[in-house]
C-alpha cells in the first residue's frame, strides 16, 4: 500500500511543483516586486510558474503581495476558498507575515494573513526583492516534492480562521458582489 | 471683503487666522459664497477632533477663475449640515468623515462607511476611540 501511495505522490508532486500557477493578487507595493519577478530580468517562468491567472479557479498558488486590511479580509478568504485544491499560499512582505510597520497601532490592518488562511511560506522584508520571491517559490517547490496526499490534508484542516468561526456571517454580508452592483 | 458681507447677511462670522469661523447656517453660507464669489471647487473637508470643543470641520474652497482660496470652518458635536447638494464631490468626503469621526451629515443620502467594514464599531480617528472590535482580538 505504501509503495503505491509513494509512487502516486511522486508523480503528483513532480507535476504540481513544476507548474505552479499564481493568482494575480497584489494589494500594495509588494505587487510591484511581484511584477518585476515575472518580467524578463528575473523570469520565474524558469521555475515553472509563469502563468499568472486572473481567476482563482485556475490558480494553484496565492502570492499575497501586500497589506491586508480588515475590510479586505473577507475578500481574501473568499478568493482562497474559490481556488481549487491543491492550493498553496506565500505570504509576501512584512505586512502579510505579521502586520509589518502597522503592527503596533493600526486600527485597520490584519496582523498576518495566517489569521485568515493557512500559509505555506512566509517571506518577510519590506518589500522582498525578486530574488527573494524566487527563493520562496523554490522553497515551496521543495516542500511540495516532499509532501504526501495525507499530510497535505492534515495541514489545511489544522488551520482555524477567526473570520470563519466568529464572523462567519461577515463573509456573506460584508462583502457581497451583488451589493457592490457588479453582478 | 467676504467676511463683512457674511457678517451682514448671516451674522455668524469671525476671522480666525486664515479661516472664517462660522457658528450656524453652514450650507447657506457655502451656497452664498459659491454663487456670489465664484468659489466653484471644493478642495477638501478637514476634520479635527478637539475633544471638549467638539469636532472642527474646515471646508477648503477654491475659485478656479480668480485663483483664490477660502477656508470656512465650523465646530460641531456629532451632526452637521451636508453640502453634497452644493458640491457633488462632497459626498465621498462626508462619507469618509462619517466613517472616521462619526459625524452624521443631514441631507447626504448615501452616508455609510467608506474605509472600515460596515459592521465595525467605533470611529478610529476620534481621540477617545477604544479598540474594542472583536476583529482586533486577532492581533494577539
Amino acid at each position: 500500500m505504501n509503495v503505491i501511495v509513494t509512487s502516486i505522490d511522486f508523480i503528483l508532486n513532480w507535476s504540481r511543483a513544476n507548474s505552479l500557477w499564481p493568482l494575480t493578487f497584489a494589494t500594495s507595493c509588494c505587487g510591484i516586486e511581484m511584477m518585476q519577478t515575472v518580467a524578463s530580468n528575473n523570469d520565474i517562468a524558469r521555475f515553472g510558474s509563469e502563468v499568472f491567472r486572473g481567476s482563482p479557479r485556475q490558480a494553484d498558488l496565492l502570492i499575497c503581495a501586500g497589506t491586508i486590511t480588515h475590510k479586505m479580509a473577507p475578500a481574501l478568504l473568499r478568493l482562497y476558498e474559490q481556488m481549487a485544491e491543491p492550493k498553496y499560499v506565500i505570504a509576501m512582505g512584512a505586512c502579510t507575515c505579521g502586520g509589518g510597520m502597522f503592527a503596533e497601532t493600526s486600527y485597520s490592518v490584519v496582523r498576518g494573513i495566517d489569521k485568515i488562511i493557512p500559509v505555506d511560506i512566509y517571506l518577510p522584508m519590506c518589500p522582498p526583492k525578486p530574488e527573494a520571491l524566487i527563493d520562496a517559490i523554490r522553497k515551496l517547490q521543495k516542500n511540495i516534492r516532499k509532501e504526501s496526499i495525507v499530510t497535505r490534508k492534515e495541514f489545511t484542516e489544522k488551520h482555524t480562521s477567526p473570520l470563519k468561526e466568529n464572523c462567519g456571517i461577515l463573509v456573506e454580508d460584508d462583502f457581497s458582489v451583488t451589493k457592490l452592483g457588479v453582478g | 471683503m467676504i467676511i463683512d458681507e457674511l457678517e451682514k447677511i448671516f451674522g455668524n462670522s469671525l476671522l480666525c487666522g486664515d479661516k472664517i469661523l462660522i457658528t450656524k447656517d453652514l450650507a447657506k453660507t457655502i451656497d452664498f459664497v459659491k454663487n456670489n464669489y465664484g468659489f466653484n471647487f471644493l478642495k477638501e473637508i478637514i476634520a479635527v477632533d478637539n475633544q471638549e470643543n467638539g469636532i472642527e470641520l474646515t471646508y477648503h474652497l477654491y475659485s478656479i477663475e480668480d485663483n483664490e482660496d477660502l477656508m470656512i470652518s465650523i465646530n460641531v458635536k456629532d451632526e452637521a449640515e451636508s453640502i453634497s447638494k452644493i458640491y457633488d464631490s462632497a459626498v465621498a468626503e462626508e462619507k469618509e468623515i462619517y466613517d472616521m469621526f462619526g459625524i452624521r451629515f443631514t441631507g447626504n443620502d448615501e452616508l455609510k462607511r467608506l474605509y472600515m467594514p460596515e459592521t465595525w464599531e467605533g470611529n478610529p480617528l476620534k481621540k477617545d476611540y477604544k479598540e474594542n472590535d472583536e476583529r482586533l482580538n486577532w492581533n494577539d
